[in-house]
């Protein structure tokens, strides 16, 4: 056995130790406390601090779980002067014994507030039907500048409070019911959190957001993924700092509405889908007022668009994806589905680069009318499908196309099939933009691109094509 | 700063532990924040800055990647991300200690950061015995203990041998 002074670790200075320690991963540090004393003693006062104990799948939580509360009790109560910078703490348990982890979460993030945590991640389990508070030590915690959440689906009840220093703010599978006053999470971000830059809803089911209004004046980055509104929702952003606002595959089951107003905004997604056994896509209305836009991009069924829509003047690319699964094709869903497309691709006609995918062709016949659009790409889901042939009004109403892709959707396979390339090389007189031929044609496997300019003969195209055996992602018009 | 750029040919010159000397171009040593700081506070370039704590060795190593990161432009990420996994792939530990604590002297933000994470890892993917004699540590621990601690945190254990 080596003598302890060329004990090298322990040697180190602690700024060090705990730089290596913040790169430690879930539940290391009980792990590692083995390894001897010392090491014990620098782990458990670590500044990083990342435990978790999920139970919530074993119908007895047994000692395990005595053994993560006595762990957690003994590093955060023995921090001989150490901070914490960052605290993980994920403790699911349902047993009716553990009921009290309200309680005991509380106790560990008052001792976490003490020692002036700077990131907090707290996954908890307050039992079906039961609510989680924010504890409310946290409120006043000068120190806290990132909240995370995570109560696998379980609710939360939103108390007021005042975050100062908060900066960034994550809900994760968090159901949320009510706030203490009644103001909804809206007034709860607007009025408690004056320093918020980022905002993060995943999975989080939002009842009662009938009048869910954020107003904020330091909000940069909202991001909403996978949220659902269970009850008719209105949903208004009002922010003078938001420069980012996504809405991914959230979820409408009613009647919804979004209003976005946002002078310096320059990212906008919005993505939503309606529930099927509810196709209320005549009931979901959006209007944006985003001067600053520089990239826009909408994927879902047809839906009301404001009328009185500002144009996107310094819009640089653009992508609409119509979806129309459940849509009942009667002649009014169809204008429905046209005066929509000729709404939103009026307001977007400022666009350097469009991707549009081909349903938006099954309504929309007219030329394009584009002020500036160089690069147009359309997304098929199979390239056998007929539907380009509709392209070519489109493609005459653009008079500085330099590019026109077509590729396939992402989510299908790769088509390999000789045919499908000869096809498209048989169909090239469709993909001309304002009587100008394509002065180069590409096609692009994963690999590589192979070029063909207008001389290519026939012949020499088709033995090509018939001994490409290689995987085609998409096809490139150069004009 | 703006001198710095109109000076990008001035060389300094480092003095390891083992008196080796090290002449280094400016806008290199820009990479350390000690250095930094002794340029921007009068002391002249002409003088040889002594680095009493690090060895030629590690200090070839260390000038080597401050070298290769002052050189690459900020496009170069990825190629950046490529040299640092290389840089640290084979060393062996004593080397690993000398370069953590020469960048931690020195206040290079990313040589520390790369030879911390490469640590921890080290620390956590090998069983206890082995990460005994990579660092030297004695085991102060009595076989009971060690087992009750073990007994004491078998719930961190799940899915680990």
């Amino acid at each position: 056995m080596e003598v302890p002074s060329e004990d090298r670790f322990s040697d180190l200075p602690n700024p060090v130790i705990h730089l290596i320690f913040s790169y430690l991963e879930t539940n290391d540090i009980p792990r590692i406390s083995g390894i001897s004393r010392k090491f014990r003693d620098a782990c458990t006062s670590s500044p990083y601090l990342d435990l978790e104990a999920d139970f919530l799948a074993l119908k007895r939580c047994g000692s395990n779980c005595q053994g993560f509360q006595d762990f957690v009790h003994r590093v955060l109560g023995r921090r001989n002067g150490v901070g914490i910078h960052r605290l993980r703490l994920s403790w699911f348990c349902a047993q009716p014994y553990c009921k009290r982890a309200g309680a005991l979460i509380d106790d560990w993030v008052k001792y976490a507030a003490d020692c002036n945590v700077q990131e907090l991640d707290i996954g908890v389990f307050p039992g079906d039907g039961e609510l989680f508070v924010i504890p409310p030590c946290l409120s006043n915690c000068q120190s806290l500048r990132e909240l995370t959440l995570n109560m696998k689906g379980s609710g939360l009840l939103l108390q007021p409070g005042f975050f100062a220093s908060l900066v960034d703010l994550t809900l994760t599978n968090v159901e949320l019911c009510a706030t203490f006053s009644g103001g909804g999470i809206g007034h709860w971000i607007s009025t408690s959190c004056k320093s918020l830059k980022f905002l993060c809803l995943y999975k989080v089911t939002c009842y009662r957001s009938k009048d869910m209004s954020i107003s904020s004046s330091s909000l940069q980055h909202l991001n909403l993924c996978a949220c659902e509104f269970p009850e008719a929702s209105k949903l208004s952003i009002t922010s003078a700092s938001l420069q980012h606002f996504s809405m991914r595959r959230c979820l409408f089951k009613e009647q919804g509405k979004v209003v976005v107003r946002a002078e310096r905004l320059e990212n906008l997604i919005v993505d939503v889908v309606f529930s099927s056994d509810f196709p209320n896509y005549r009931r979901f209305q959006f209007s944006i007022f985003a001067p600053s836009l520089v990239s826009f991009s909408w994927r879902g069924p047809p839906a009301s668009y404001s009328d009185n829509l500002e144009h996107f003047w310094r819009l640089d690319e653009a992508s609409i994806s119509l979806e129309t699964l459940h849509f009942h094709h009667t002649w009014q869903d169809k204008e429905f589905a046209r005066n929509f497309l000729a709404g939103l691709l009026h307001s977007v006609r400022y666009t350097r680069t469009l991707k549009l995918n081909t349903e938006v062709f099954a309504y929309y016949h007219h030329p394009g009318v584009f002020v500036d659009l160089k690069h147009l790409a359309v997304v098929v889901r199979r390239f056998e499908e007929d539907q380009d042939q509709t392209i070519s009004p489109f493609l005459r109403g653009l008079r500085n196309l330099s590019t026109l892709t077509i590729k396939l959707d992402a989510d299908n396979d790769v088509v390999a099939d000789p045919n499908v390339i000869a096809l498209l090389w048989m169909r090239r007189q469709r993909y001309v933009a304002k009587n100008r031929k394509p002065r180069k044609i590409a096609f692009c496997f994963h690999e590589n691109e192979e070029d063909f300019g207008p001389g290519e003969d026939n012949e020499g195209m088709l033995k090509w094509i018939l001994e490409c055996e290689k995987a085609l992602g998409k096809v490139k018009f150069y004009y | 700063m703006a001198s710095s750029i109109e000076n990008n040919n001035e060389k300094l010159t480092l003095k390891s532990s083992d008196g080796e000397e090290f002449l280094v171009e400016k806008h290199v040593a820009l990479q350390s924040t000690l250095l930094q700081n002794m340029l921007d506070s009068d002391c002249s370039s002409a003088d040889v800055i002594p680095l009493p704590k690090i060895d030629a060795r590690t200090l070839a190593l260390v000038l080597g990647y401050c070298k290769k990161h002052a050189d690459a432009s900020s496009s170069k990420q990825g190629e950046l991300n490529s040299f640092d996994s290389e840089f640290l792939k084979d060393m062996d530990m004593g080397a690993l200690f000398n370069l953590v604590l020469a960048a931690n002297f020195m206040e290079i933000k990313g040589l520390l950061d790369i030879a911390a994470q490469k640590i921890a890892d080290t620390i956590k993917d090998k069983p206890h015995q082995e990460v005994r004699e990579i660092f030297h540590v004695e085991n102060d621990y009595t076989p009971e203990e060690e087992a009750a601690v073990r007994e004491e945190n078998r719930w961190a254990f799940e899915g680990f041998p």
